[in-house]
C-alpha cells in the first residue's frame, strides 16, 4: 500500500493506481473527457490536471500512477480555472440544444458545473451528419475530437472504423469510406457493437432509440439472451420501453462490451407480430383462447394419449433460449408428470458431439478454461468457428490478443475474418477435420514435440496411439483434406512449442457425420502437447445460444440427468429428491423423436422456444414427422414455422427481458436473468406455464413453485457440483461450476490436477470415414452453412429488428472463379438444389471461399436452407451433418422478385 | 500502380525502415510526383503496398498539408498564415496573389499554372512574411516581390 495525500488528508491506496483512481475512490468528481477504463488513459484532455507537490507543472491524474509519499491537491482555484478555460475553448461552436436536452451526458454536466452553458451557441454545418445507420445516429456538430470514438474501435472492438481527418483546429472524426466516397457509417466497415456510442462523451454519436425514446428512467442489470459468450448488459427503461441498452462495465466476460445483437437488437420485444395471447387450431385456424382453457385443453390432451399410448409416445424439447430454472422444469415435468425421458433440446443440433466426446475423454463435457484464459494464451487454436461474426466479444478479445502478438491458427474452409489476423490459415476440406487433426497429431508426434512429462503422468493409451497415428502422416494427408503438408507441420510446431495454447471450436466441427470423433481428435491434441488443465490453454467450445449448455445440463437430455448425470447412475438419487417413481430406459432425441413421429410411434411433441421446422436438417423429412403427430404443443414469443404448419396449441411466452432466472454460459458460469419489464400482453414466463400444466395434471405437488428462485434452490440440491451457487452470490457476478458449497470460489479452470475420471485422460484413436453425402457430376459443389453477424440462428428474433436492414436476406458466398464459370453477378437470384430440396437466394461474390464450395446462411424463412441439408448425422449423438451439402446452382430466368436489382 | 522506376524507387525506400508502413510518406510524395496529386487509386495501392488501412493513408495525407487530395496547379503558393507572418502582413501576400493569378484561397488558377493556399507556420518567423512555392522558400516577401515571382513562374 502507497500513503499518499489527497487535498491534505492522508490516505492508503494500493501500487500501480493512478491518480484519477484514488481521487474516484474518495468520491472526488475530477472530470475527464478522453479517459475511459476499457481504454489506456491518455492524459489528452487535460481536464482531470493536479498539482502533485515538487512537480513544476500540474500532472494529468488519469495517467499518472501513483507514489509513496505523494502530496496531491485536486481542486486548486488555478486547476479550477485551467479547467473552465479548457472546457471555453472546446465550446467555440458547440451547439447549445443538446446540452438543455441531454444534461446528463458528460461534458454537458461538466459545461454546467462551470456555468458554461451560455456560452454554446455554435450554429456552424457539421463536417459530418449522418443517419443512414439504422441505430446509430451521427452528428458531429458535437463532436469535441477527444478520439475515444477513434481509440475504443481500435483497441476495444478492433474495427478501426473511425479516423481522425486534416489537423489541428480542422481535426474532424469520419467513419472509414472507399476512398473518393462520401463518408457514411452505414456503409463503412461498421459492425454496428455502440462501443463509440458508449463512450461519446456528448452525443455526437447516440442511440437513435434513445433520442426517439427519451432517456432511461431506469436500469436493469441481465444478461444478453443471445450467444453463450455471456455478456452482461444495462437495459435503460422509461415507461414500460427499452430505450436503450448499454455494456455493464464490471461484466467477468464481456468487459464493459456487446456487439450489434445484445447492443441493439431488442425491439423483437415489441414486434408487431409478437403473439400474446394463447391459441387453438379450430378447423377455421387458429383461434385465441384464455390461460384457462389452453391449459385445460393441453394437459387433457397430453393425459389422453400418455393413457391411451404410454408416456413414451410424447416427446419434450427444453429451450437453448429459456432459463436454466425453465430448463430443469421442463425435463422434470418429461420424467415426472408424464413419466418418460424423452427430453431433449437444441443441444442436439449444435454442441452435444463436444459435450459427448469431452466427456468420454476428459470427464466433462464443458469448456475447460474460462474466456479469460485467452489474454493468457501464447496460440490460439481457432477450429471451425467464426468467432467475430457469431461469438463477437471472443472474437474482438481474440483479434486484440493477436494484435499484442498472441499466435493465431485457423483451420476453416473459409478465409474468415480472424484468418486475416492469423499466422496460419488451414483451408480444409469441409468435413475432414478429423483428418487434419490426426496429421497434426501425427507430425507432433513424429517431430517429437509431444509434452514427454504431461503424457507420462496424465496420458492413457500413449504407445497404442503412438503406433497408430503413424499412418496419418502431413505428406500422406495433405491431398485428402486439401491442406499443403508444409503448412499442417507449422501448425503442429506452432501449437506444440508456443504454449500456452488453447483452441475455441464451434458448429464446424461438430455439426459433421464424425462430429464427436473430430472433437476427440482435438481434445487428443491438447492432451499430447499438455495444453491442458492450464491457464491460457485447453479446449474451449464456443457455445452457440445463451443458455445450451445450461439446458442440456439441467437434463433436457434423453440419456442424461440434470448435471449431465447418466440415468443409470442417478436414477436412485433423483427418485428420492423428486418422490418420483422415474423410468428407467434412455428416452428418445431430437432426431430419434422425429424419426419415431414419422413411424407414428410419437404422437405428441412440445415444444418450447425452438422452431425446429426451420432449423432441422432436411426440413422435408421434419415436415412428414411432424405432420403425423398429433399433437404439437408450441411455447415461444411468435408464431414460429412449427407453429404456423403444425401447431395445435400455441402457448405466448414471455421473452428474458420479462422474468427472472439464470443463463449458464459457455465457460459454464451461471449468471443471473432479471424481469425489466412486465411480459408483453398475455405473455407468460416457460416456468410458470409448465407449473400450470402439471398442476392441471394432478402432478401440481412437484411443480409448486412461486418463483425462480425457488426452482433454482431445487436445483442446487439435485446437482451437487452447482450447490454453492445461490442466487445472493451471483447478484453482481456469475459464478463457474464447480462450486459445490456456499464458500467455494467456483472453478475457472478444469482438470488442473486430475481428471474426473481418474489421474489420466486417454488418447482416443479414431480413424478418419468420410461423409456418405459426396460430391457428383449431378450436384458438384459443396455447400456449407451457417450464420452472420447481424442475424441469429432462426432469425427469430433478429429478423423482427432493424438488425434486419443491415442483413436483409440468406445470402449464398461464392468464388469469383464460380461465378464467372456459372455466368453469375454479384447480387443475382440463383436457385440451389440438393439431393433433397431446393432454396432461392441472392449471391454475394466473396474471395472468403475457396473455388468448388459455397456459403450460405441459414437465417430467413424465405430461404428455408434447411430444405437442402441431408439426413446425415453424427453416428454417436445423431448431431445432423449441416455443413456439408453437395448442391448445383442454377440461374433463374425470371428473377422470382422485380425490382432494380441487376 | 507508379512507374517502373518510381516502383524501383519505392522497393528500395521500404528497405530502409524497420516496418513497412514507415514508409507512407516518402510513398506518397512518389504519388505525388507521379500524379500530380495523390489519387484515389494511389491511396488504396499505397495501402495495400505497406500493410496498412486505406483510412490509415488518408488520415495521413489530410494531416500533412504538403499533400493534396484534389488536382492541384503546378506550382503550389503557400503562404504562412500564423502569427509573426500575420504580423508582417501575411494577409496582403495572399490578397495580392489573388489578385494577380485571379482566384481564392484554396483554388486554382484557370491556366492550371496556380493553387493558392495558407498554411500554418513554416519555421520562417524570423524571415516573415514567408511563401513556400512547392519546395522553395521566399523569404520577407512583399506585395512586389510576389508580382515578380509570379510573373517569373507564369512564363516557365
Amino acid at each position: 500500500m502507497l500513503r499518499v495525500t489527497i487535498n491534505f488528508k492522508t490516505h492508503e491506496f494500493p501500487e500501480g493506481w493512478t491518480i484519477l483512481e484514488a481521487a474516484r475512490s474518495l468520491g472526488l468528481d475530477l472530470p475527464t473527457l478522453c479517459h475511459d477504463d476499457r481504454l489506456r488513459p491518455c492524459g489528452s484532455c487535460r481536464l482531470c490536471l493536479v498539482n502533485v507537490k515538487g512537480l513544476s507543472h500540474p500532472a494529468t491524474a488519469c495517467n499518472t500512477q501513483l507514489a509513496g509519499g505523494m502530496v496531491i491537491e485536486t481542486h486548486a482555484p488555478e486547476l479550477e480555472n485551467t479547467r473552465r478555460l479548457l472546457l471555453r475553448e472546446m465550446i467555440d461552436e458547440y451547439p447549445a440544444e443538446p446540452v438543455r436536452n441531454f444534461p446528463e451526458k458528460p461534458f454537458h454536466r461538466w459545461l454546467i458545473h462551470y456555468g458554461l452553458t451560455n456560452e454554446c451557441s455554435g450554429t456552424a454545418t457539421p463536417a459530418l451528419a449522418d443517419d443512414t445507420h439504422p441505430y446509430i445516429h451521427v452528428d458531429m456538430s458535437q463532436c469535441i475530437t477527444c478520439y475515444q470514438c477513434v481509440r475504443v474501435c481500435e483497441d476495444l472492438q478492433g474495427q478501426f472504423v473511425w479516423q481522425a481527418m486534416f489537423r489541428g483546429a480542422r481535426t474532424h472524426i469520419f467513419p472509414d469510406s472507399p476512398p473518393g466516397a462520401r463518408e457514411s457509417l452505414r456503409d463503412s466497415s461498421c459492425v454496428s457493437c455502440g462501443a463509440c456510442v458508449d463512450v461519446c462523451p456528448t452525443g455526437a454519436l447516440e442511440d437513435k432509440s434513445l433520442i426517439e425514446r427519451g432517456a432511461p428512467t431506469e436500469w436493469t442489470r441481465t444478461t444478453c439472451p443471445y450467444c453463450g459468450v455471456g455478456c452482461e448488459m444495462n437495459v435503460g427503461v422509461r415507461e414500460q420501453r427499452i430505450v436503450t441498452i448499454r455494456p455493464a462495465l464490471d461484466a467477468p466476460v464481456s468487459k464493459g462490451h456487446l456487439c450489434v445483437k445484445g447492443r441493439y437488437a431488442f425491439d423483437f420485444v415489441y414486434a408487431a407480430d409478437r403473439a400474446t395471447s394463447p391459441m387453438i387450431r379450430a378447423p377455421e385456424g387458429w383461434k385465441s383462447v384464455s390461460w384457462d382453457e389452453a391449459i385445460a385443453f393441453t394437459a387433457e390432451k397430453l393425459a389422453q394419449i400418455v393413457e391411451r399410448d404410454g408416456a413414451d409416445s410424447v416427446g419434450l424439447l427444453g429451450s437453448a433460449r429459456a432459463t436454466n430454472e425453465e430448463n430443469y422444469l421442463t425435463q422434470k415435468f418429461a420424467r415426472v408428470a408424464l413419466g418418460t425421458n424423452n427430453v431433449d433440446c437444441c443441444a442436439r443440433v449444435c454442441h452435444a458431439p463436444t459435450a459427448a466426446a469431452m466427456k468420454a475423454i476428459l470427464g466433462t463435457g464443458a469448456a475447460t478454461n474460462s474466456f479469460d484464459d485467452i489474454e493468457q494464451a501464447r496460440t490460439i487454436l481457432v477450429c471451425g468457428c467464426n468467432p467475430t461474426e457469431n461469438h463477437p466479444i471472443v472474437g474482438a478479445r481474440i483479434k486484440q490478443a493477436a494484435r499484442r502478438g498472441a499466435k493465431l491458427i485457423v483451420s476453416d474452409p473459409r478465409r474468415i475474418e480472424l484468418a486475416e489476423y492469423a499466422d496460419l490459415h488451414l483451408p480444409l476440406r469441409p468435413g475432414t477435420n478429423a483428418l487434419l487433426l490426426n496429421a497434426l497429431a501425427s507430425a507432433i508426434v513424429e517431430e517429437g514435440l509431444f509434452d514427454e512429462q504431461f503424457v507420462g503422468e496424465r496420458v492413457g493409451e500413449w504407445e497404442d496411439f503412438k503406433e497408430f497415428i503413424r499412418a496419418y502422416a502431413p505428406e500422406q494427408i495433405a491431398g485428402l483434406c486439401g491442406v499443403e503438408a508444409k503448412l499442417i507441420r507449422e501448425a503442429a510446431r506452432l501449437y506444440a512449442t508456443a504454449k500456452p495454447a488453447l483452441s475455441v471450436h464451434g458448429l464446424g466441427m461438430t455439426e459433421h457425420s464424425q462430429g464427436t470423433e473430430g472433437v476427440m481428435c482435438l481434445v487428443n491434441l491438447a492432451l499430447l502437447t499438455g495444453n491442458i488443465g492450464k491457464p491460457g490453454a485447453g479446449v474451449n467450445p464456443l457455445r452457440g445460444q445463451n443458455n445450451v449448455q445450461g439446458s442440456a445440463h439441467m437434463g433436457c437430455e434423453p440419456g442424461n440427468l440434470t448435471g449431465f448425470v447418466s440415468i443409470a447412475d442417478g436414477k436412485e438419487r433423483f427418485e428420492s429428491a423428486w418422490r418420483a417413481v422415474l423410468p428407467a430406459s434412455r428416452g428418445l432425441n431430437l432426431m430419434e423423436m422425429m424419426d419415431a413421429a414419422e413411424q407414428g410411434k410419437l404422437k405428441a411433441l412440445w415444444a418450447i422456444g425452438y422452431d425446429i421446422l426451420l432449423t432441422n436438417a432436411n426440413a422435408h423429412r421434419t415436415r412428414q414427422a411432424l405432420r403425423n403427430l398429433e399433437l404439437v404443443i408450441v411455447q415461444d414469443m411468435f408464431l414460429n414455422e412449427t407453429a404456423r404448419e403444425f401447431g395445435t396449441v400455441f402457448l405466448p411466452a414471455a421473452s428474458s427481458f420479462e422474468k427472472d432466472g439464470t443463463f449458464m454460459n459457455a465457460e459454464r458460469r451461471v449468471q443471473r436473468v432479471r424481469k425489466v419489464i412486465e411480459p408483453i400482453g398475455g405473455a407468460r414466463a416457460d416456468w410458470e406455464i409448465i407449473c400450470e400444466i402439471a398442476r392441471a395434471m394432478g402432478k401440481g405437488e412437484h411443480f409448486a413453485f412461486r418463483s425462480a428462485e425457488e426452482i433454482w434452490n431445487e436445483v442446487r440440491t439435485v446437482w451437487p457440483v452447482g450447490r454453492g451457487i445461490s442466487y445472493d452470490r451471483i447478484e453482481n457476478a456469475g459464478l463457474q461450476w464447480p462450486c459445490p458449497s456456499e464458500d467455494h470460489p467456483g472453478t475457472t479452470l478444469l482438470h488442473a490436477r486430475e481428471f474426473p475420471t481418474g489421474k489420466r485422460a486417454a488418447l482416443r484413436r479414431i480413424d478418419y470415414s468420410a461423409t456418405p453425402e459426396v460430391l457428383s457430376n449431378e450436384f458438384p459443389l459443396l455447400l456449407i452453412t451457417g450464420r452472420k453477424l447481424y442475424q441469429f440462428n432462426a432469425g427469430t428474433m433478429t429478423m423482427r429488428t432493424r438488425n434486419a436492414e443491415l442483413y436483409p436476406t440468406d445470402c449464398l458466398d461464392i468464388s469469383l472463379h464460380d461465378a464467372e464459370r456459372l455466368g453469375v453477378a454479384d447480387g443475382e437470384w440463383v436457385r440451389l438444389c440438393s439431393r433433397y430440396g431446393e432454396a432461392v437466394l441472392p449471391v454475394r461474390i466473396t474471395s472468403q471461399v475457396k473455388p468448388g464450395e459455397l456459403f450460405a446462411t441459414f437465417h430467413t424463412t424465405e430461404a428455408f436452407l434447411n430444405n437442402l441439408t441431408s439426413p446425415f448425422r453424427d453416428q454417436y449423438v445423431a448431431t445432423p451433418e449441416y455443413k456439408v451439402t453437395a448442391v448445383r446452382l442454377e440461374k433463374i430466368q425470371p428473377l422470382p422478385m422485380s425490382g432494380n436489382r441487376e | 500502380m507508379f512507374s517502373e522506376a518510381n516502383e524501383k524507387k519505392l522497393d528500395e525506400i521500404i528497405t530502409h525502415y524497420p516496418v513497412k508502413r514507415s514508409a507512407v510518406l516518402p510513398a506518397l510524395y512518389i504519388a505525388q510526383e507521379e500524379h500530380g496529386h495523390v489519387t484515389d487509386d494511389d491511396v488504396r495501392y499505397i495501402a495495400n503496398r505497406l500493410d496498412m488501412r486505406v483510412n490509415e493513408v488518408e488520415e495521413v495525407v489530410t494531416f500533412y498539408t504538403m499533400y493534396s487530395r484534389k488536382p492541384v496547379g503546378k506550382y503550389k503558393l503557400q503562404v504562412c498564415r500564423t502569427l509573426s507572418c500575420w504580423l508582417q502582413g501575411a494577409e496582403q501576400i495572399a490578397e495580392q496573389i489573388e489578385h494577380k493569378i485571379g482566384c481564392g484561397v484554396g483554388e486554382t488558377s484557370k491556366d492550371g499554372k496556380f493553387t493558392l493556399m495558407e498554411v500554418e507556420c513554416l519555421g520562417y518567423c524570423d524571415l516573415a512574411p514567408c511563401l513556400q512555392v512547392n519546395f522553395d522558400y521566399h523569404e520577407k516577401v512583399t506585395p512586389e516581390s510576389v508580382d515578380k515571382l509570379i510573373d517569373g513562374l507564369k512564363t516557365k
